[in-house]
């Protein structure tokens, strides 16, 4: 009979819940069976060892990379008991809770609190690219550059007010926006940082992939920038076109400055990919944890508290 | 009556496996007689070598003229996914459904293009359709899923189909074995267990009372 079996891990999955009362990553262990299981820390990492339980779902990492948890991987230590290691990139608190039903569903809720805390008090510049008659690039089919990178930023600016980072865009519709207005913005705003979001153009359609641009000689937006790209390859799983110094962000003096190039819009596949909300979310996503990641990591921000 | 939804992990499923051994593999031991083994459209298709890249297709004049037509978030909107259309459905049924889809707009009326020209040809998803790794390629609908559901059956002993769901709620069965009382599947697969694209969750057990 079913119910007399070794219950069986069947499926692992994470997923970021955002309310007004709580910002936790939540991971669930899904087996057909209840068993027993202790749940602890290995230095930042959370791991759940099982007792009687088989995987039936391929062990290995499954990434995760939503800017608190890098991977969660599922091992065989014993031929009946298995491991899920949840991989941290900051320490976080924990607790867990259990269901019963088919199938039984162990779930380990993470804090986000410590991405809230590296963002306290820092005011983001977002700036969509284009706007209004500068339509930007145009993919093959139909799409427009200034109408997808406004969604993006949508997206990224909903990420930041969830932590209550300041956020302001330069613009919120079709609009069209001389670029030194954007640039004069950042600098009457004080903004931490300045953001810019667009599409590559290029004449081969077969070009395709993410890059990102920095203010050329500024230390800063460069290592801001790497952490940006990289993490949003983690996530998109595109081509690398690299990083580019450029000099028409010197104005900005004191601020960090980006500008991503999420894909190659004249690419028809990457045009296909804009089409995707779920893209958009991803896209955005990325560029959070590269930002996260740039405050984890600078000097002014080592001591922030956990 | 259903009492639980198993939605079940699997490796990237590629064209070197085979579908029949990837659900023995992956529910030999949670499904038994009497339960449901959904397996999604998609990965049928894609162990069947239907998963295309486009930079491998060269699409037709015919094929070039044709894709303007349809909406343009749709599947057939660029020159090639077009020209596997053709190629799946012949020439002269893609001109029937150009017929119809003209009478159609002039009366109105949406989806005559897909009626009169092969509902399969709904099944094709065009690059950025897929979850990775098949994000770049174009997926066509599953061949003979029929006999895919009778060869899980035989194999497992479980009821099986082959099934098409998405986030809205729409849900399409392809093909069921012989014990299986559709009408009822359809709502139990509405709130799509198989979760979004990225979950590579590709089949669902779906447990019934004893």
């Amino acid at each position: 009979m079913f119910s007399q079996k070794q219950p069986r891990i069947t499926n692992i999955w994470s997923k970021v819940i955002e309310s007004d009362e709580a910002y936790f990553t939540k991971v669930v262990v899904e087996s057909t069976g209840a068993y027993k299981y202790s749940v602890g820390r290995q230095g930042n990492d959370i791991v759940l060892i099982g007792a009687g339980v088989v995987a039936n779902m391929p062990t290995g990492p499954i990434e995760v990379n939503d800017g608190l948890v890098s991977d969660i991987t599922l091992h065989e230590s014993r031929p009946d008991a298995a491991t899920v290691t949840i991989h941290m990139e900051h320490p976080a608190g924990y607790r867990v809770e259990s269901s019963e039903g088919i199938p039984v569903r162990t779930a380990i809720f993470l804090e986000r609190s410590t991405i809230a805390g590296l963002l306290q008090g820092k005011k983001i510049l977002i700036d969509p690219g284009h706007g209004g008659k500068d339509v930007g690039g145009k993919g093959p089919v139909n799409l427009l550059e200034k109408n997808v990178v406004l969604l993006i930023a949508n997206e990224l600016e909903q990420l930041f007010r969830q932590v209550d980072a300041s956020v302001l865009l330069t613009r919120k519709g079709d609009e069209s926006i001389p670029v030194h207005n954007r640039l004069k913005m950042a600098k009457d705003e004080r903004a931490d940082l300045f953001i810019g979001i667009h599409t590559h153009t290029d004449n081969n359609c077969k070009v395709g992939g993410t890059a990102v641009l920095y203010k050329a000689s500024s230390r800063e937006s460069l290592d801001l920038a790497k952490l940006v790209k990289d993490e949003l390859i983690r996530k998109l799983k595109l081509t690398d076109r690299g990083l580019k110094g450029s000099r028409k962000f010197a104005v900005l003096e004191g601020i960090p400055v980006v500008e991503v190039e999420v894909v190659a819009i004249t690419n028809w596949v990457e045009e296909g990919l804009l089409r995707s909300p779920t893209f958009h979310k991803r896209a955005a996503e990325g560029i959070f944890n590269g930002i996260t990641k740039y405050y984890a990591t600078t000097d002014g921000n080592k001591k922030v508290k956990v | 009556m259903i009492v639980g939804k198993i939605p079940i992990r699997t490796h990237v499923i590629t064209e070197k496996d085979d579908i029949v051994d990837v659900v023995f593999k992956y529910t030999g031991e949670i499904a038994g007689p009497g339960d449901v083994i959904a397996v999604a459209e998609t990965v049928v298709a894609i162990t069947q070598g239907r998963a295309i890249l486009p930079e491998t297709v060269r699409p037709g004049t015919l094929a070039k003229f044709l894709c303007r037509f349809p909406g343009k978030d749709g599947s057939l909107a660029t020159p090639q996914a077009m020209h596997l259309a053709i190629t799946e459905t012949g020439v002269p049924r893609i001109f029937l459904g150009v017929a119809a889809a003209a009478a159609g707009k002039i009366a109105g009326r949406k989806g005559d293009f897909y009626r009169v020209a092969g509902r399969h040809l709904t099944l094709i998803d065009d690059v950025a359709g897929t979850m990775w790794p098949f994000q770049r390629h174009i997926i066509l609908g599953p061949k003979t899923p029929q006999e895919v559901v009778d060869r899980i059956k035989d194999a497992t002993g479980a009821e099986a189909v082959v099934t098409d769901v998405n986030d809205i709620g729409n849900v399409d069965i392809l093909a069921a074995s012989n014990g299986i009382d559709g009408k009822a599947l359809i709502k139990e697969l509405e709130d799509n267990p198989f979760g979004n694209d990225d979950q590579q969750t590709p089949i669902v057990v779906l447990k019934m009372a004893e």
